[in-house]
């Protein structure tokens, strides 16, 4: 019970994790490890290897894990389990005892499983910290054996200056794993000497070599130390110790500090004046406007005659080119001042209305300057001439009434005449036109007349449908 | 002195840190077993005893305003370790407990995995509470409810590293080191090749070389008797 709600609790812990994608391939792979080297169900053979003077101890050939690898996991080709086997090598779980290189050869290379402290599932990115006392237990134990590579030797270099004032505990740490170490069984020392070595080889790898963890000092250092990011390892450590302790050296660093500290605090300070939307007030105009649409979407309410991309017949369109509008698209006019000018029959409509009212040169400016934006370039300057010529200018014919200050500008633009040359203007316009005349229209009786579906103009449509029926 | 006792403990505290992390390295593998998670308990409780005794002793000090430059540089490099360590340790209190859940010994989700350790590692514990031999005697069920232990443990060394970071303010940066940080290495590597020597030796003693000692004797008397001829010969002619 009680190991049953500690693996709950771990699972619940670690959830989120276990879906990222490389979680899943880590458990994909120990699956097929635990299966590999469990001996009760036909395991590879582990087995100590005497040669001359000495034992190899536990370890398993190449070949044996191409065989065990085609066998029970249903492989043809022999290339494919090695490139298998490569994969789960490259990420650790597996590795060469004499080699640094991760790779799964299928001849008598011998291989040993990983210790799973060492597995990557265990979500941990070793520090520097760990990389730099793992290369001084290098260089404290047997030199013959296990000097330093070239880019081990460099690394540690790099180490060294950027850990400079921690080195003293990292040295400590070293040599206490180094007398532990000693004390052990000879066996036990290689076979640790060779997991640490290849769980290094995983996370810092040969140069040249495929990073699986896509990780290396810098980084690390980067993630640890997120304000020290723009210099380098070398000028960071290299500025603070150039000075004497006594004299200054501590006060521009701190200042950075909280100059970013202050920097955070405004930034998150103009987060939370940030207008926020309330939820409820969202939902509220959401819902307004699904209700108010919902007759217009055909995909909820099916169109009447019927919808012509279901049922092939054309009958709704013929209907919607004809300038007969129905009461439900008339009723659309109403919702919003957009709604009208989108719709063709809808702008002829106010237009007849506005000309009763001799203010139509505002529709007929809002329409040639949308006309204007899809002209071809050639025929810009052209158009702008034009439509200054008979709205704007001192004495046009339309003359359409313009603040001063949107005049001024409007005159200035027309020097070098583009598409957007009358932008404000026609803001300007739009406004005009939706406080004033679009209210007016939608009390005026020619509008009332075509929403309450005038008889002749339901009769003609109701002719119409019943004429088709006959047809079909 | 206060500042040779800091050190000593910190030097307790270094070793235990280093025998856990020994100790961690053998979880799930071929050589874990109920004997293993007690040794951890045991070795993890006593750095935590050492860890909060420094932290007394360390506090004052530096708390104290009025400490002179040397001493306080003093103090303050044995804050710097004391802190690695604690980090250190918390790090390998996590993996154990991850390791932990993972391989759990009797009803195992997995069967351990054979890395070939097969050694046992008391020696190792015992070292860490330099007490000669250790106990063992536990229950069946301990390594679990020793993984609840090990939770509530985490959570306080975790709390007392931040609580250690907001009492005492000890800027990093400004920790000169006693010497530059490749010199330890240098002097200790023409120490470390005499002293591997005397291990190497040390160690052909040891039983499981036999057959290395046995060769080293038939060699030495081979060549005894060649010498004792090639001296026959000399005489004779």
């Amino acid at each position: 019970m009680a190991q049953g709600s500690g693996d709950q609790r771990a699972v619940g812990i670690a959830d989120p994790e276990e879906s990222s994608p490389n979680m899943i391939v880590y458990r994909k792979i120990e699956d097929i490890i635990t299966k590999m080297q469990d001996d009760k169900t036909g395991g590879v053979p582990i087995r100590t290897v005497k040669s001359f003077l000495s034992k190899i101890p536990s370890v398993v050939t190449g070949t044996d894990i191409v065989q065990w690898l085609m066998k029970n996991l249903s492989i043809e080709d022999p290339v494919e389990a090695i490139h298998l086997g490569s994969l789960i090598a490259a990420q650790g779980y597996v590795f060469p005892i004499s080699d640094h290189v991760l790779t799964l050869k299928d001849d008598g290379t011998f291989y040993r499983f990983q210790a799973p402290y060492f597995w990557p599932s265990n979500c941990w990115e070793p520090e520097n910290t760990d990389y730099a006392i793992y290369l001084c237990k290098r260089t404290m134990q047997n030199k013959a054996r296990l000097e330093l590579a070239d880019y081990e030797a460099e690394n540690l270099a790099r180490l060294q200056r950027a850990f400079a004032r921690k080195w003293e505990f990292i040295f400590m740490q070293a040599e206490a794993q180094v007398k532990i170490d000693r004390k052990k069984d000879k066996t036990e020392r290689k076979i640790l000497d060779s997991q640490e070595r290849a769980f290094w080889d995983v996370h810092r790898p040969v140069p040249g070599c495929v990073n699986t963890t896509e990780m290396d000092i810098r980084k690390c250092r980067r993630l640890k130390n997120p304000q020290k990011v723009k210099k380098s390892v070398y000028g960071v450590t290299e500025e603070s110790q150039s000075q004497s302790p006594v004299h200054v050296p501590s006060q521009p660093i701190r200042k950075t500090t909280r100059e970013d500290v202050r920097k955070q605090i405004t930034f998150l300070n103009a987060q939370i004046d940030r207008h926020c939307l309330k939820m409820s007030k969202v939902a509220e105009s959401l819902i307004a406007y699904t209700e108010q649409y919902v007759e217009y979407d055909p995909l909820i309410t099916p169109a009447e005659p019927s919808n012509p991309w279901i049922s092939d017949d054309i009958a709704l369109w013929d209907i919607e080119m004809s300038k007969e509008p129905s009461q439900q698209r008339v009723k659309r006019w109403g919702f919003s001042f957009d709604e009208i000018l989108k719709d063709q029959v809808g702008r002829d409509q106010f237009l007849r209305f506005l000309e009763s009212e001799f203010s139509s040169e505002n529709l007929r400016f809002w329409l040639a300057v949308q006309d204007l934006k899809k002209q071809p370039l050639q025929d810009v300057a052209r158009r702008v001439e034009e439509i200054w010529q008979e709205f704007l200018a001192p004495g046009a014919a339309s003359a359409i009434n313009l603040d001063s200050h949107s005049y001024e500008i409007t005159s200035q633009n027309v020097k070098d005449g583009g598409r957007y040359t009358f932008e404000d203007a026609q803001e300007h316009i739009y406004k005009l036109m939706k406080s004033d005349s679009y209210a007016r229209f939608l009390r005026s009786n020619a509008y009332q007349d075509l929403l309450s579906a005038k008889k002749k103009g339901k009769s003609l449509a109701g002719k119409r449908l019943t004429g088709l029926m006959q047809s079909s | 002195m206060a500042k040779e006792e800091c050190k000593a403990l910190l030097d307790a505290l270094n070793k235990a840190t280093a025998c856990y992390h020994h100790l961690v390295l053998t979880i799930g593998g071929s050589a874990d077993s109920q004997n293993l998670r007690e040794e951890l308990q045991k070795t993890r409780q006593k750095a935590q005893e050492l860890a909060v005794a420094i932290r007394t002793r360390l506090t004052a000090p530096l708390r104290d305003r009025g400490l002179g430059a040397e001493e306080r540089a003093e103090f303050e490099r044995l804050w710097v370790a004391f802190s690695g360590c604690l980090d250190l340790l918390e790090a390998d209190m996590r993996r154990a407990l991850a390791l932990g859940t993972e391989f759990p010994l009797h009803a195992p989700r997995r069967p351990l995995v054979r890395t070939g350790v097969e050694g046992c590692a008391t020696g190792v514990a015992a070292r860490a509470l330099s007490v000669r031999s250790l106990r063992h005697e536990a229950e069946r069920d301990f390594d679990v409810e020793d993984l609840h232990q090990l939770e509530l443990e985490i959570l306080q060394v975790g709390e007392m590293i931040q609580d250690m970071e907001m009492k005492v303010n000890v800027p990093r940066w400004t920790v000169q080191p006693r010497q530059a940080a490749g010199a330890e290495l240098l002097s200790s590597a023409s120490a470390g090749v005499s002293s591997v020597g005397g291990v190497s030796i040390e160690q052909r003693s040891r039983p499981c070389d036999l057959s290395k000692a046995l060769a080293a004797t038939i060699f030495s008397a081979v060549l005894l008797a060649a010498v004792a001829l090639a001296v026959c010969v000399a005489k004779l002619s």
